[in-house]
């Protein structure tokens, strides 16, 4: 969703759905995928206990999700359009869009994204992963 | 003691408000231009885009901090070449509510090249010799009480066993028991002299009114006066639009912001062209010893042996920090987990590159573009190397820099591995932005006069980082101050 300079948010596209329902689409598409993305990196990276694994994912899902929205605006469209070429080049790397795929698939298709010769898969991934990190390693209030 | 429920605070807000002096941004800079233009007795309005939070309300160097006092929650990165990630204050007291508080001097080399290259009047060492003492006093400035940090001991020992010149760098923080347990320094505990605690509470006190929760979006001359499209409103909710009329404008929204509002106002010549930062590279070390506290401060030792070229310095340590540096080495990240109490991340830091300000249209922050030359990218990596060095005399196992190297440093020779930085494979960051409104006499480049007025238009001031000629190489809030004293001094007649 865009900003205005001033006003309150935009619609950035309206077909058959019209442009309430086609945000509302995209947007619960995106947060699938950042959660997706959440899940494979602390599973790979962190320690998680099982017996606070549900609210500690939570917590850091809408951690991500919230800094998402606090970075400077055009680099937010930047990564949410990023996110969702994410999400569908998971169709060419397991058959399936990312959010969708099993932890293994994703995995690899993170990898393949950090390790890769173009310097904004890379940077995509590390952004994520600094952000997972640091509320992982800095609980709510510390 | 904070400005929480100062009388100044203006919590209704009307649709318009008229002022004789409207400063725009309340860091060190307009902190400073308050405070001395209210004790003046003239009406100033501050006007802050951040929200007041009080300076005891989170840890510092926290999570919750970076959301709450930080813009855009402290994720902003300056594109270019190498990458730069940089970080500015957004509450009430810009900056100096979040940071570390080491204070440091303008050099006299740095002065007189201003004076020499930018014909500025008035800015020898001995010119603001009396602001500094000033500001020293008023903030308390000091060294740190007690034993230095077990942290600060080993960029200590590494530089007396190669013979750098090394010192404990001065702080504003003041002695006291608030932040005892997680103190806003690793090396002493105290208070951070934040603006909101020293100058603009003095300049509430002085008659100074302060508005949070509002951005100015333009300024626009009308006849005499100024007048100034803001919105006002906290985070999350729906802003409203206010005017503000004002004769004299001081604008202080910090080396980013100035030059983006002026811009968007329409006032664009040599204005954010010529940004400068610190680029700063890390380097994450692994000793034998516990050497973290994991209380989060920051340790206060320096190594200037290479000044002005470089300095080498100890960072914030904490897991969270730590865990962002060794992404970079995914073999090693769960190095977080077992040794972390024995690592520590330092840094080398130049002066150098150039960069620019502009606004894009259809958004509303700033884009910030900045490039190292390949003369710059060289010099980082020889400070790399010499910190390095002295990290690896200190006792230190494995270097982790944030550079995409393949795998840690263990030995003196692997630091060789640090003399090309790759543009696209390195990491830095910056907490030190200026020179993006700098300031010049006749005949010079510079959107600014000799006293931060803006050339071309009328009551028109800058009050802030943008205004440094070149880098003050130190780490620079004195800097700020002291031009910013300096400079409404002269706006009153009073220099
Ligand atoms: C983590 C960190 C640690 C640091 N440590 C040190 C240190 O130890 N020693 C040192 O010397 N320096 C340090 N610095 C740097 C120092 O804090 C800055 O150089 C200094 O704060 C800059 O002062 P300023 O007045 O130029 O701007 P800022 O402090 O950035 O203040 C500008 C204010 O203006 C507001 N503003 C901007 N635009 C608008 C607008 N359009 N409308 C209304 N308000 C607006 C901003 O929200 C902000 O609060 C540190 C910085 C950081 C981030």
């Amino acid at each position: 969703m865009r900003r205005g300079p001033d006003g309150p948010p935009r619609p950035t596209c309206s077909r058959e759905h019209g442009p309430a329902k086609t945000e509302e689409l995209a947007l619960s598409l995106f947060e699938k995928t950042v959660e997706g993305i959440c899940d494979s990196i602390l599973q790979s990276r962190c320690q998680v206990p099982p017996e606070d694994a549900d609210a500690r994912r939570t917590e850091v899902v809408q951690y991500v999700l919230a800094q998402h929205g606090r970075m400077p605006d055009y680099l937010r469209l930047a990564f949410r359009l990023a996110t969702w070429g994410f999400e569908l080049a998971g169709l060419a790397h397991g058959g399936r869009v990312f959010h969708r795929a099993a932890h293994p698939s994703r995995w690899r298709q993170i990898e393949s994204w950090r390790g890769g010769p173009v310097p904004v898969t890379r940077d995509f991934i590390r952004f994520y992963e600094s952000l997972i990190v640091q509320c992982w390693y800095a609980p709510n209030g510390n | 003691m904070g400005i929480e429920d100062h009388s100044g605070l203006i919590d209704r807000c009307a649709e318009r408000i008229a002022c004789e002096i409207a400063v725009v941004g309340s860091g060190p800079g307009g902190a400073v231009t308050a405070d001395l233009l209210a004790k003046a007795g003239r009406d100033v309005l501050v006007i802050e885009e951040g929200p007041l939070v009080p300076a005891s309300a989170c840890r510092p160097y926290s999570r919750d901090e970076m959301e709450r006092k930080y813009r855009n929650g402290g994720v902003t990165v300056g594109l270019g070449g190498p990458k730069v990630t940089y970080a500015e204050g957004c509450c009430v007291g810009g900056g100096s509510e979040v940071n570390a508080g080491l204070y440091y001097r303008t050099p006299g080399d740095v002065l007189e090249r201003w004076s020499r290259e930018f014909r500025i009047e008035g800015i020898t060492f001995d010119h603001l010799a009396p602001h500094f003492e000033t500001i020293e006093k008023q903030l308390g400035v000091g060294e740190t009480r007690g034993e230095i940090s077990p942290q600060s001991a080993k960029l200590r020992e590494g530089a007396r066993r190669l013979g750098f010149s090394s010192l404990n760098s001065l702080t504003s923080f003041r002695a006291g028991a608030e932040m005892a347990t997680a103190g806003g320094t690793a090396d002493g505990d105290g208070q951070r002299a934040s603006m909101s605690r020293t100058y603009l509470r003095w300049a509430l006190d002085a008659g100074a009114r302060l508005l949070a929760d509002t951005r100015v979006q333009t300024l626009r001359r009308e006849g005499d006066r100024w007048r100034l499209r803001v919105l006002h409103g906290s985070r999350g909710a729906t802003p409203r639009r206010v005017e503000i009329a004002a004769d004299h404008v001081f604008v202080a929204g910090g080396a980013v912001q100035t030059p983006a509002l002026l811009r968007r106002s329409g006032i664009k010549r040599h204005v954010g062209n010529s940004l400068g930062l610190h680029a700063t590279l890390k380097i994450t070390a692994r000793f034998r010893d516990e050497i973290n506290r994991g209380n989060g401060g920051v340790p206060t030792w320096a190594i200037d042996e290479f000044a002005p070229r470089s300095y080498f310095t100890c960072a914030v340590s904490s897991r969270e920090y730590l865990a962002l540096e060794m992404l970079q080495y995914p073999e090693h990240f769960d190095e977080i987990e077992h040794n972390w109490r024995r690592m520590g991340i330092y840094s080398a830091r130049v002066s150098g590159g150039r960069g620019y300000v502009r606004n894009l249209p259809g958004f509303r922050d700033p884009l910030v573009w900045f490039r190292l030359s390949d003369r710059d990218l060289a010099e980082l990596s020889e400070a790399s190397q010499q910190l390095g060095s002295c990290l690896l005399a200190a006792g230190a196992e494995a270097l982790f820099p944030s550079v995409v190297l393949g795998g840690p440093i263990e030995s003196a020779e692997q630091l060789s591995r640090l003399a090309r930085l790759p543009r696209r494979a390195t990491n830095l960051m910056t907490i030190h932005l200026f020179s993006s409104c700098p300031m010049g006499g006749e005949g010079t480049p510079c959107p600014t006069d000799s006293f931060g007025a803006v050339r071309g238009a009328e009551q028109l001031h800058v009050a802030d980082a943008s205004l440094l000629c070149t880098a003050p190489t130190v780490n620079p809030q004195a800097t700020i101050m002291a031009i910013a004293r300096r400079n409404a001094l002269h706006f009153l007649g009073a220099l």
